[in-house]
């Protein structure tokens, strides 16, 4: 699952960013209104953070004009600016949830995955692919009935893969999603990971289709 | 001094006019009657005198003594509200009233009967006055030619002033009555007049502490003046107040900021899988609880700045010794990276030492941030009679104009320079300074390339 995270204090965008990584989350980092906002129009997050005092300006005008050009993102406004009118004034603007400044990362974590689930239209964290449970809340996978033990890079490829199950996830999909835009993409390294996980799992779990991506077999199919 | 209510000076002041007015109409119908009073008895006294003339005949040779004319033989011993004021004998007052008769060398012929025969010698004709033990006559004298008989009626004065005194007491009583219904109509106008001033002083009472929304209520012209400046000193305490609501939604915007980062590393600690990992956290902690306490030290500078008295006291110092006091505060592993050119007259300057070397070193400082190393950074100062001006050059990109309006608001930085480390309140602290110092500090763009801040101080001399 990757996240945009629009940030311009170093210090806690680096705190955030190692605390979310280790959640199981790749995040990627804006660190004012115009670098989140061709962000968000070149490429695709499952969610972002947003950070309202900006060095050029306020982000609930980012807010605002993403909403109005049709932007469905999740949005997690986090801010040090506790006043009623700028919380009412950002969620107004169509930010789904507020998390004030300071906070502890689980429940930043538990708010962007509750506005996960609810994009997606889940009731709870644990996504069922016939055999193969996901819970996303605990980072546990289990396969008929067996915890399976799961890298950081397997966990996040299987939770990208079983949010979207039943659809294409394509390769740059999980690419940005595993190492993000710094990271290194070697064209086959993603291809051992899948390699390693349908080991872990059943092999027939996963499905290649050439050219496009990679599928998670829904329990329907 | 303490003054009156409005309401209590109007009603006094109203109802002692009344009551003066009410007593000039007493005192001058007290003296009409009297004069009317007068103008009676006079004619009644000289028509007596002249009819006693008439009448009366003289037998000089068969009466030895004069005669004498018995009076009621009651004395008016004060007002008795009875019966026997007229007597069989006759009435008490006549011992008040009388008259003599003398021939004409002045031998008396007739008198009434007084208790004291008044002294009455070489009276011309015509009206007199006489005191005679202790008590006032008002005398006729009449000759008459024809009879060769002098007649004298007289009438003691408190005969006259009891009935004016009683007719003026009678008018009195109406005068009183009327200022019975005149000073409720007072209080009722005086009422109605400062229910407006009632209504504004409810209005201000029971305004929430909170509400710094002008006044709107409808009052009368006079008061509208006191509206405005209530309305004036409500704008101010409402812009003064929003601005430290600002002030401290800012400094804990600020301050949370770092709290959030040391939250975040700590709970990054917790969970470590490495050393390093943990390392690189501890450090992330170490410098925001560095920033965090340069900007509790900032604030509690500036607090202490807007607290100080504009009367600090002042000493004379040398210019060259705060310049030089200046670059040596400042990092020296980073001053060696510019290139100084300092231009500085020997002036004194009246001044707080340690106040100005901080606010020029944080202009120094800021200048070294904002230019890149090995430029040049100009102080050069000029003492004019009026003033000393001192200014700080950078090689730097500058501001963009529009920016240079916001410059030393407190927590404002400039949006490219949020890479820069600061706390956005040292323009702040050094513009606070230059103000107690009676100073302007101004900043300008150079060409083609530069900054520049000026600060002009009063010259001491």
């Amino acid at each position: 699952m990757r996240l945009l995270l629009l940030e311009d204090d170093k210090a806690l965008s680096e705190g955030i960013i190692k605390g979310l990584n280790r959640m199981g989350y790749m995040v990627e980092l804006a660190m004012n209104l115009s670098q989140a906002e061709s962000a968000l129009k070149t490429d695709q997050f499952e969610l972002a953070i947003f950070d309202l005092g900006l060095p050029d300006g306020n982000a609930i005008s980012l807010i605002k004009k993403l909403r109005k050009a049709g932007q469905q993102i999740p949005i997690v406004v986090l801010t040090a600016w506790d006043d009623i009118d700028t919380k009412v004034l950002a969620l107004n603007e169509g930010a789904n949830d507020y998390v004030v400044k300071p906070f502890e990362l689980r429940e930043l974590e538990a708010r962007v995955r509750v506005q996960v689930r609810k994009a997606n239209h889940q009731l709870n964290d644990i996504i069922t692919c016939g055999d193969l449970s996901v819970d996303i809340a605990s980072q546990q996978c289990r396969f008929r009935s067996k915890t399976i033990n799961l890298t950081r890079l397997e966990w996040i490829l299987l939770k990208q893969l079983a949010l979207h199950a039943g659809k294409i996830v394509s390769k740059e999909q999980l690419e940005t999603a595993c190492y993000g835009w710094g990271g290194d993409n070697e064209s086959n390294s993603l291809e051992v990971h899948i390699h390693h996980l349908r080991k872990k799992l059943n092999p027939g779990l996963i499905t290649t289709i050439r050219g496009l991506g990679y599928l998670l077999k829904d329990q329907s199919s | 001094m303490k003054l009156w209510s409005l309401r209590r000076s109007l009603v006094i002041g109203i109802n002692l006019a009344v009551i003066a007015v009410l007593a000039i109409t007493a005192w001058a119908s007290y003296r009409d009657i009297l004069h009317e009073l007068d103008e009676v008895f006079d004619a009644q006294l000289a028509q007596t005198a002249k009819s006693l003339a008439a009448f009366y005949t003289p037998s000089p040779e068969t009466q030895p003594a004069p005669q004498r004319i018995p009076i009621s033989n009651y004395y008016d011993t004060g007002e008795e509200e009875s019966a026997n004021e007229r007597g069989p004998s006759g009435h008490k007052y006549e011992s008040k009233i009388g008259y003599h008769i003398y021939n004409s060398e002045g031998k008396l012929l007739a008198l009434t009967n007084q208790l004291q025969i008044l002294p009455l010698k070489n009276l011309k004709p015509g009206y007199h006055t006489l005191e005679n033990d202790a008590q006032t006559w008002f005398i006729f004298s009449y000759f008459s030619k024809s009879r060769g008989i002098w007649v004298r009626t007289f009438q003691r004065q408190d005969v006259r002033s009891e009935l004016s005194g009683y007719l003026a007491t009678e008018q009195l009583y109406p005068l009183l009555l009327m200022w019975v219904p005149i000073s409720l109509i007072i209080l009722f106008i005086v009422y109605l007049v400062l229910k407006p001033v009632n209504r504004f002083a409810t209005h201000l009472r029971a305004r929430a502490l909170n509400n710094l929304s002008p006044i709107e209520s409808d009052l009368p012209k006079e008061l509208i003046p006191i509206k405005q400046a209530i309305n004036k000193l409500l704008h101010q305490i409402k812009m003064f107040s929003e601005r430290e609501k600002r002030f401290i939604a800012d400094a804990s915007h600020e301050l949370r900021t770092p709290l959030s980062a040391i939250q975040v590393h700590a709970e990054n600690i917790i969970h470590a899988k490495s050393l390093e990992d943990s390392k690189q956290s501890g450090k992330a902690i170490f410098s925001a609880v560095e920033r965090m306490s340069h900007l509790v030290n900032q604030l509690l500078r500036l607090n202490r700045l807007d607290s100080l008295d504009k009367s600090t006291d002042f000493s004379d110092i040398e210019l060259k010794t705060l310049v030089s006091a200046a670059i040596n505060s400042l990092p020296t592993n980073r001053v060696g990276n510019y290139q100084w050119q300092v231009d500085v007259p020997t002036t004194k300057i009246a001044c707080n030492e340690t106040l100005i070397i901080s606010a020029l070193t944080n202009l120094l400082s800021n200048a070294m941030k904002f230019s890149s190393a090995d430029s040049t950074i100009q102080i050069e100062a000029v003492d004019t009679s009026a003033s000393i001006i001192i200014k700080i050059r950078d090689q730097g990109s500058g501001v963009p104009a529009e920016i240079i309006e916001q410059m030393g608001e407190r927590f404002y930085r400039f949006r490219e320079h949020t890479n820069i480390a600061g706390s956005g309140l040292g323009l702040s602290i050094t513009s606070k300074i230059i103000q107690l110092h009676h100073g302007k500090l101004s900043f300008n763009n150079i060409q083609p390339s530069g900054f520049e801040v000026q600060i002009e101080l009063p010259n001491s001399d």
